[in-house]
């Protein structure tokens, strides 16, 4: 069985979600990194490792922990210090105590990794995008929705498929209708425990459109799942999903498509199935009251720029939203990419992080008060 | 009220460290069940009106019961083997139930799950003599949760029920014999009855525990047996819900006190049956 560090070295998703970040302790993070971030602060005003003509003596990326936090100073981040001399530093994001910041007008956080639900449903915490200076159009972006809006532009694609194992005896589902249907498919499966992306995999599986989705019919959908609740093990973290899998403990997941590729490039004998795959945006913001604003605009041009953005694919296995970053990965590196044109062809869609953003608060109580029920 | 001895007034120090890290704390959190908007009772409405929060409440005081049950049998023979062998081998016994308490519990967690995920140790060694029959899956589900703890609990419920036992009199088991009675009886109305307050205090300790505990149950358990402390922590981490958050731990803090004191006065009754 391979042990959970060597998965987690090769992986790098950063869709792992707040829950994922607290069950791990990331309080402890935060105030490691916080007291990091203002040791820097004082000590960077003697201006030895200033940018040139920045106010700020670090660049400070709110990011999710591990690897993922990792491969983003790895790539983006050596970028961007090589174009501005700014060094970068993570700290543990928390949407909370970043609406605090904002409120307070005392902004820490130089970015964030926002998901898509936070950025387009925050829209008060964030300045306008300025399009004209980054030096990206609406040609150069694969066709995913959601890419452009006034106060965020995308920033890495992902999405849920369906991972299995390669070297049992079952037939994977091909699909989310067969993923939920266990006697057409038998199988132990796993799913997020956790509504964004779950509750509309379940909708998608009892015949719901995609154009009749939203608003998202929740009794529905807690219908479905208790539907097969017997075959179903839940997974809380990303780690999680490639571990049960992996070791053997259930034989299919609804997984974030980086996680399991990650786990095949090291060896393990999983793969992906694309049908009804269900596409996720990330998106950069620039937040309001920072400190130097034009550091941000930098870092996002940065990240969106082809070979940055190139390197954090291979690395994370997260996909590029440009042509011309794509472009430049190799056919192993596409195989594994939510933005491969055969498995944009199988998708249903992109998640409505408008609809996310005005109603994720009340779906998430009303999802842990059925699922602990 | 007479004066204070010079030795009480060595506990200040200690006092005064509870009364500013829990006692204050505590009080701030109960307040805040009330002045959290809407305030007022409306979180306790809320709470005690929703019928899965109190199904997840009863399930919590269910799983604790269990866990106290099979710690107590299990417990029980372990502290009497300790208590009536040679101080050497009561040390050595006392030894190794101390010793698990030093492994931490994430790791007893995830070693739990080795040993009874579906391709766990356990089921291994049952397919490997021909027992597929009884292979089960013993994770993720209630049975893991109450599993891990117990592990956790028994401990906690052997060294009070050892140190009650160790100053048993075992004369009276002989004079009780003399007197005609059974062994079972001699058990049942001598041995019980004055051991009473460490079986009390160990199931208090190990009810009170369980109760609020939160990291075994959410590696070994399904969501489906979520218990008031993961609740409580998603309520006040996840959602920022630090009304409902508060309100819940409200509830926990009095059914934890409900169930000391009725653990209190039993195990008193006890002494009092027996002197």
């Amino acid at each position: 069985m391979e042990t959970m560090s060597e998965i987690d070295r090769g992986s790098g998703y950063s869709g792992q979600t707040r829950r994922e970040l607290l069950v791990k302790g990331g309080g402890a993070l935060f105030g490691l990194s916080t007291v990091g971030a203002l040791l820097g602060a004082c000590g960077g005003s003697g201006g030895e490792s200033s940018g040139a003509g920045s106010r700020l003596s670090r660049f400070i990326l709110a990011d999710w922990g591990g690897n993922t936090a990792r491969i983003r100073r790895d790539t983006w981040g050596r970028a961007f210090t090589e174009r501005t001399g700014l060094s970068v530093a993570s700290t543990a994001l928390d949407y909370g105590k970043f609406r605090a910041q904002v409120e307070s007008g005392n902004v820490s956080w130089n970015w964030l990794d926002a998901e898509g639900w936070f950025a387009l449903g925050n829209e008060d915490l964030f300045e306008e995008i300025p399009y004209d200076t980054l030096g990206i159009t609406e040609r150069d972006v694969l066709p995913v929705p959601n890419a452009f809006t006034p106060k965020a532009v995308m920033s890495y694609h992902s999405c849920y498929a369906i991972g299995h194992k390669t070297d049992g005896d079952l037939k994977p589902p091909e699909d989310w209708v067969e993923f939920f249907d266990t006697k057409a498919v038998p199988g132990k499966r796993s799913l997020f425990n956790w509504p964004y992306g779950t509750v509309e995999i379940a909708l998608i599986a009892d015949g719901v459109p995609y154009d009749e989705l939203y608003p998202l019919d929740l009794d529905r959908a807690f219908r479905k799942i208790d539907s097969i609740r017997d075959d179903v093990v839940f997974y809380n973290s990303g780690a999680e999903s490639q571990q049960l899998l992996v070791s053997g403990s259930v034989d299919f997941v609804q997984a974030w498509h980086n996680r399991i590729g990650s786990a095949a490039k090291l060896g393990s004998p999983v793969d992906l199935r694309w049908g009804q795959n269900l596409q996720i945006v990330t998106h950069h913001t620039i937040s309001k009251h920072q400190k130097d604003p034009d550091a941000c605009v930098e870092f996002i041009r940065t990240a969106l720029s082809p070979e940055p953005l190139a390197e954090y694919a291979r690395a994370s296995l997260n996909a590029p939203p440009t042509q011309a970053a794509y472009d430049l990965l190799d056919e192993e590196t596409r195989r594994w990419m939510s933005t491969n044109p055969a498995h944009l062809e199988l998708s249903v869609g992109v998640i409505d992080d408008r609809w996310w953003g005005e109603n994720l608060d009340r779906v998430s109580r009303a999802w842990t008060e059925w699922i602990g029920a | 009220m007479r004066p204070m001895l010079r030795v009480e007034k060595l506990l200040l120090p200690a006092l005064g460290l509870v009364a500013l890290a829990f006692v204050y704390p505590a009080a701030e959190l109960l307040g805040r069940s009330f002045t959290e908007p809407p305030g007022g009772f409306s979180h306790y409405q809320d709470v005690f009106g929703s019928s899965s929060l109190m199904t997840i409440v009863g399930r919590s005081a269910l799983t604790a019961a269990l866990v106290m049950a099979v710690s107590l049998l299990l417990g029980f023979p372990v502290a009497w083997l300790a208590a009536n062998s040679s101080p050497r081998v009561a040390k050595l016994i006392l030894g190794v139930v101390a010793a698990s308490l030093f492994v931490s519990v994430i790791v007893r967690g995830y070693s739990w799950l080795a040993i009874l995920d579906r391709n766990g140790v356990l089921n291994t060694v049952l397919g490997a003599i021909g027992l597929e029959s009884m292979q089960r899956t013993l994770v993720h589900n209630r049975a893991g949760v109450v599993i891990g703890m117990s592990q956790y609990g028994i401990p906690f419920m052997i060294l009070p029920l050892y140190d009650v036992m160790s100053r048993f009199d075992n004369r009276l088991l002989a004079a009780s014999a003399n007197l005609g009675a059974r062994q079972w009886t001699t058990f049942w109305r001598v041995y019980v009855p004055l051991i009473l307050p460490g079986i009390g205090a160990g199931c208090t300790i190990v009810f009170i525990a369980t109760l609020g505990y939160y990291v075994l149950p959410s590696i070994l358990g399904g969501p489906g047996d979520v218990m008031i402390g993961e609740l409580i922590a998603d309520k006040i981490q996840t959602t920022g819900d630090w009304g409902q958050g508060t309100a819940l731990a409200s509830v926990l803090l009095a059914v934890a006190l409900l169930f000391f004191v009725a653990f209190y006065r039993f195990s008193l009754r006890g002494r009092e049956g027996s002197s």
